[in-house]
């Protein structure tokens, strides 16, 4: 019995003191990727899209925190010759603390998002979709931008 | 024994979640004062493939819209009476690769002016993530698309001079109802004193008979004035009276272990309100 305190204690001096370690932790499990086009044609990836992006995160403050969340979202992509419109609505975006595509709650990226009362070590998953039309004229190629997601305690 | 396993199981569970991340950043205030003007803060790439990362600052602060919505104003160039260290602080290293299953300490040396008031001072730190991309395309008839993503993961680095102290006052609090029909409780905060206030809020919401409708425990970090919402669930909150009892607590040790602030006692605001 003593022995099995003794690893009891042991786990949780370990435990607690990565509680206090205060990181924020990331994951990134997809770009978001539309793939091959044809010219003329436009393409649209919903949230719950397998090619839309997709992360998780979580924090280690002590017990509850609030985050915000903010995308800076390309208005073009490009592919050094032409540029390729893409936009985002605002049902484009949806975050859940569940990795499904059902019970998602849905935002607008472009504007911040503010997560409240978020527990600690629990993952919360985002997903991003967008929007592309590809008119003729368009130079072919591979065309691509960059999002910046950003984290932040409140 | 069953518990034992019970506590291996959460303990299996919160390890697997460290180890399926890919970036991880600590602490999130790296926190400096007179004595001590270097400070560190460890970025873990946690991941199977190298990521390009680099520091940079801006000052910041959560700010609140007058229904208590908050959001972050950044100020590319703060004024000089505002408190922030950006023109003082420097990271080392600013930018790197940082390989698979690696770790860098970054570390931070600030040199303040000496005519500087006593106060509190910080700046936000940006942690940006890149993943080295290789891979190279090949279409050459129609379009392809493909977004990369830069992650950015903000925290906070605190300078701290002399007499610092820091306070709170609730002001009256208002019921608002929004287009929904739902009633907001609105709490506007003033920040005392020459520092940021950090700690708890714990609201509890009591029926005419002294029920429990609601309770709520949140974090609260007020650099300046800004309104605290809750809003009430219309199913939890028919017609009736009700008394919301709002209690903040001075915690900045949970935040920052090293604050020798004084402590502060409980703020408490009793407030009734009729739904109608």
């Amino acid at each position: 019995m003593s022995r099995k305190i003794f690893y009891c204690i042991g786990f949780l001096l370990l435990f607690v003191s990565n509680c206090y370690s205060q990181s924020i932790l990331t994951n990134k499990y997809n770009d978001l990727e539309f793939g091959d086009i044809f010219i003329g044609y436009s393409e649209n990836i919903d949230h719950t899209d397998a090619r839309a992006a997709k992360f998780s995160f979580s924090h280690r403050k002590f017990f509850m925190s609030d985050l915000l969340i903010s995308f800076n979202l390309p208005q073009n992509l490009t592919n050094g010759i032409d540029n390729l419109q893409i936009n985002f609505y605002e049902n484009h975006g949806a975050w859940s603390y569940r990795d499904r595509t059902t019970g998602r709650r849905v935002f607008n990226p472009n504007v911040p998002v503010e997560l409240r009362n978020i527990f600690f070590y629990f993952p919360v998953y985002i997903w991003l979709g967008g929007a592309i039309d590809t008119h003729n004229g368009l130079s072919p190629g591979a065309y691509s931008g960059t999002i910046t997601l950003t984290i932040e305690y409140l | 024994m069953k518990n034992l396993r019970k506590i291996l199981l959460v303990l299996i569970i919160f390890s697997a979640q460290q180890s399926f991340s890919q970036i991880i950043i600590s602490p999130y205030i790296v926190y400096m004062d007179e004595q001590s003007k270097f400070g560190s803060m460890m970025v873990q790439n946690e991941s199977m493939e190298p990521y390009e990362i680099s520091i940079s600052f801006v000052f910041g602060f959560p700010v609140s819209d007058s229904l208590g919505n908050r959001t972050m104003n950044y100020i590319e160039h703060p004024k000089e009476h505002m408190p922030s260290i950006n023109n003082w602080i420097k990271a080392f290293p600013k930018k790197f690769v940082l390989a698979a299953k690696e770790k860098q300490t970054i570390r931070f040396m600030i040199r303040p002016p000496h005519d500087l008031p006593d106060g509190t001072y910080w700046t936000r730190i940006v942690t940006s993530s890149v993943p080295i991309d290789n891979s190279s395309d090949t279409i050459v008839t129609g379009v392809s698309a493909k977004l990369k993503f830069v992650l950015n993961q903000v925290t906070t680095a605190i300078y701290r001079k002399g007499n610092a102290v820091t306070g709170l006052k609730i002001s009256t609090p208002k019921l608002y109802k929004d287009s929904s029909n739902s009633h907001q409780l609105l709490y506007p905060l003033e920040r005392k004193g020459n520092s940021p206030f950090f700690g708890f809020a714990n609201l509890k919401i009591l029926s005419e008979t002294n029920e429990i409708i609601m309770e709520d425990r949140a974090y609260l970090s007020i650099y300046f004035d800004l309104i605290r919402n809750y809003s009430l669930d219309k199913e939890l909150f028919p017609k009736g009276k009700y008394t919301a009892e709002l209690e903040i607590e001075f915690n900045e040790k949970a935040d920052i272990p090293e604050s020798r602030l004084k402590d502060i006692p409980t703020i408490k605001e009793k407030f009734e309100f009729m739904i109608p």
